[in-house]
């Protein structure tokens, strides 16, 4: 009996052994091929980095010598392919962000840098001197990044590291020395851009970007009481609930004073008012709207009244996009039948009782001026209808301020018209006669946008 | 002139969202949409929201896959993603964050502090 018992008890030990270890092997070997798929990824991804690099290189010492203006403008059509891979690719490491962030700068610079030349190119426009020390220095760059990559490339082909070491979070003394031997030879990729200052051009990466005049903010330094007067004024006293101070952010793009505040529904509303003359920089509240009964003409006529009342007059609506029964509506500030893009104020309005939910302005405050100077205007609107395409059917046409990916402005004809049932926007450059962009008009039912 | 994300952007964006700050304040939720956005237009990091969501290291939620989580139903994610690619930024320009409780990088901390909201720390 008992030997019966035993036998029996020792066959489903064996088995259940058995079965651990083919699950043991099945598992190992699923691990194993998931690891070969991660590493093959990461090796895809670096040599797409060494060629990419490679060929930017190349580009770049080509660009210094091409003497015609259509020859150099395909050279850095092709540098600016090139850089522009190589960074998407470098991203793919596994790697963290901060250990190649200048790398990933230099690689975004040189292609949107050769981006901009290329422009210039296209209108016979010579580089000037400064463009070809930049290209020498950029050349420079890169040669020195080429070679660490190539060393990289080595070490990774003979096995001094390898990425699952880089990914790994061991603790074991061992492997974290591996792990920093790896990341050593990476931070020398960095190690080459110790010095690069980065560039100032015509483009969306450049670097005075961040650094740009905020003209529509203006006014004298608040203190804190002030600001807080303010924004209770903004809410209404009336309404408010309770209010509390959540501090001063002097490192903010805008340096402002944020407050949280609840309202009689106890719904929560935050706003943050800038230090330099007591503006709103945005206000937001995220109350659930259930039924949508205004009319998106109502909703316009609600934000524009809105904006009329808290100070921003002359505001025209532009686009709108709805989502959960509340409606983002853009507004553009318009002077003299001119409208002006740049100055942007976006306003949420609730769909069910015509609430104003939201404001944001910095589009306004980074850039609205009372007064821009007009005289600028250099071709007649019958040369710019001229410039456009004759397929174009024009069904309304006027003037406006349009801002580029760099943070300048352009005064422009803007020509609204169908293509075969497509509603497009162009525009003309009002000062060279340029065709400075086309937009194509997207009418979903959820609002209108422009792509 | 506004270039809008389209509908895939904004629902990578609440998914990531969902991952990084499910329990946060609403504001919380707007301010790491705008994180990734600054991330976009910064020359720093990659061009695009896959990009810099995917980027290697760059968000716990992707490495640890919180960031396939299932969105609640009452979940207010979608709305902070349309909020913040529609321009709403709470946290001031700022490209980094972390929660200081759990937070091992040490230089996190280095980064110029903007502003806490929840739990998190929004730095430049």
């Amino acid at each position: 009996m008992n030997k019966i018992k035993k036998g029996y008890l020792l066959g489903i030990i064996g088995l259940l052994l058995i079965v651990i270890i083919a699950l043991g092997i099945l598992f190992y070997s699923k691990q194993k091929e998931y690891k070969q798929a991660s590493q093959n990824n990461y090796n895809m991804a670096f040599y797409e980095v060494v060629d990419y690099v490679q060929n930017v290189e190349t580009y770049l010492a080509k660009s210094l010598i091409s003497s015609t203006s259509e020859h150099g403008a395909e050279t850095l059509t092709n540098l600016w392919r090139e850089a522009n891979l190589a960074q998407s690719y470098l991203s793919m490491l596994p790697i963290e962000s901060q250990e190649l962030s200048n790398t990933e700068k230099f690689l975004n610079q040189v292609s949107d840098y050769s981006y901009s030349l290329s422009r210039k190119n296209i209108y016979h426009e010579d580089l000037s001197q400064e463009d070809l020390n930049n290209l020498k220095d950029l050349h420079n760059y890169s040669v020195d990044l080429a070679n660490t990559l190539n060393q990289l490339s080595d070490d990774l082909n003979s096995g001094r590291f390898k990425w699952d070491e880089l990914t790994d979070k061991g603790t074991v003394a061992f492997a974290q020395q591996v792990d920093n031997i790896s990341k050593e030879s990476f931070s020398n990729l960095e190690e080459n851009f110790h010095e690069y200052a980065g560039l100032i051009y015509d483009g969306a990466f450049s670097e005075h970007i961040t650094s740009s005049e905020k003209k529509g903010l203006t006014g004298d330094d608040i203190e804190e009481n002030k600001a807080r007067q303010i924004a209770e004024e903004f809410i209404g006293k009336d309404q408010i609930k309770e209010i509390s101070n959540l501090g001063y952010s002097e490192n903010a793009t805008i340096q402002s004073y944020d407050f949280s505040a609840t309202n009689q529904n106890d719904e929560n509303i935050n706003l943050s008012i800038s230090k330099k003359g007591g503006h709103i920089v945005y206000m937001n509240s995220n109350r659930e709207v259930n039924t949508e009964t205004i009319s998106q003409d109502e909703a316009n006529r609600l934000g524009k009244e809105f904006l009329n009342q808290k100070g921003y007059p002359n505001m025209k609506e532009t686009y709108y996009l709805k989502q959960e029964g509340v409606v983002t509506i853009n507004y553009a500030y318009v002077q003299d039948d001119v409208v002006m893009y740049p100055d942007l104020i976006k306003v949420k309005v609730a769909l069910d009782n015509g609430e104003i939910l939201g404001l944001e302005t910095s589009g306004y405050l980074n850039n609205h001026m009372e007064t821009r100077d007009l005289s600028k205007i250099k071709i007649p609107i019958e040369q710019a209808r001229q410039a456009i395409n004759p397929d174009l059917e024009i069904g309304s046409e006027g003037l406006a301020v349009i801002p580029t990916e760099w943070k300048t402005e352009i005064l422009c004809y803007e020509f609204k018209g169908k293509v075969e049932g497509r509603e497009f926007l162009v525009y003309i450059n009002a000062e060279n006669g340029r065709e400075e962009d086309v937009l194509m008009i997207v009418n979903t039912p959820n609002g209108t946008l422009t792509m | 002139m506004q270039q809008l994300g389209n509908t895939s952007d904004v629902q990578l964006m609440a998914r990531a969202i969902n991952g990084e700050a499910r329990g946060e304040p609403y504001e919380g939720q707007v301010a790491v949409g705008a994180v990734i956005l600054n991330r976009v237009k910064d020359s720093k990091f990659p061009n695009t929201i896959s990009g810099v969501i995917y980027q290697s290291g760059a968000f716990t939620a992707v490495a640890d896959g919180q960031i396939n989580h299932p969105i609640a139903e009452n979940s207010t994610v979608y709305k902070a993603a349309q909020d913040a690619i529609n321009g709403w930024d709470p946290t001031g320009g700022c490209i980094y964050y972390f929660n200081p409780a759990t937070a091992t990088n040490k230089w996190i901390w280095s980064r110029p502090h903007v502003k806490t909201i929840g739990k998190h720390r929004f730095c430049k």
